[in-house]
């Protein structure tokens, strides 16, 4: 059970986001025109590029959770990375799930190995056995050491997979930079796109915040057992 | 499939995931936990 009351900024944080995640929904599905080459299917590119964008934005707030649990060693610091990551992951997962569904009609395969999907798989792997290290490690202050440095490492794969379609040759559109989402979305598909992009980083904050809230409930219950 | 299939599909896959994790926390913070946070 959840020992603290809720804060008001977090019911107002899970109100504005589920209202901006409806609205985002209805202006893709209704209002926001088919591409002219891709067809309906190139709507799924604007909770993909959000759900891409929140995952990086998550993972390295994790990063930045470790770097400041390594300075201060508070355990409210570990449990903010470990929290941060997990949604960072699920967004990930996301982001590759939504990309190789988009990826089938217009590709004609679900996957390749592309620099930005390769990348984009090495960073999942490497945060999935983030979670197995955690797991595998029973001392506490050794698993909280161990995890903040993994992160931070890990987090290296973050610009890896950000400049993977600048730096190599690369079938993967680039949305962000070199004109941005403007030099290929229409008038009419912009809303739908900073729509879907504010909902979903609104979305991953109130996720980690959620996470955060939980492990830290769970930690109380820890110190208050071994009293 | 045609397009607007695949556009359905990506949807209901992103939503369906979503719903799963947010399902998670729910029961997560519902539950009193014995083995602190791993």
């Amino acid at each position: 059970m959840q020992t603290k009351e809720k804060p008001i900024l977090l019911w107002l944080l899970d109100g504005i986001t589920l209202v901006l995640m409806i609205i985002a929904i209805l202006v893709i599905f209704l209002l926001t025109p088919a591409d002219a080459s891709m067809g309906d299917v190139q709507k799924v590119f604007y909770f993909h590029i959000a759900a891409g964008w929140a995952g990086l934005v998550s993972i390295l707030i994790g990063m930045v959770a470790a770097v400041t649990y390594l300075v201060k060693r508070t355990s409210h610091w570990d449990i903010l990375s470990a929290s941060a990551i997990e949604v960072g992951l699920l967004f990930s997962l996301i982001t590759v799930a939504s990309g190789m569904i988009w990826a089938r009609p217009i590709w004609l395969t679900w996957w390749t190995w592309d620099p930005r999907l390769t990348t984009m798989a090495i960073l999942i792997f490497i945060y999935a056995a983030y979670f197995f290290l955690r797991a595998g490690i029973d001392n506490l202050a050794i698993r909280r050491k161990v995890a903040a440095v993994y992160a931070i490492l890990g987090s290296l794969t973050v610009p890896l997979t950000f400049f993977s379609i600048r730096a190599f040759r690369s079938i993967h559109p680039v949305v962000i930079g070199n004109g941005g989402a403007t030099s290929f979305l229409s008038e009419r598909m912009l809303p739908a796109f900073w729509l879907s992009l504010i909902a979903f980083t609104l979305l991953e904050g109130d996720l980690v915040w959620h996470r955060f809230r939980i492990s830290l409930d769970a930690e109380e219950e820890r110190k208050q057992e071994k009293r | 499939m045609n397009t607007t299939s695949y556009f359905i599909l990506g949807y209901i896959t992103i939503l369906i995931m979503l719903g799963g994790y947010i399902v998670s926390l729910i029961l997560r913070a519902t539950r009193t936990k014995k083995d602190g946070h791993k």
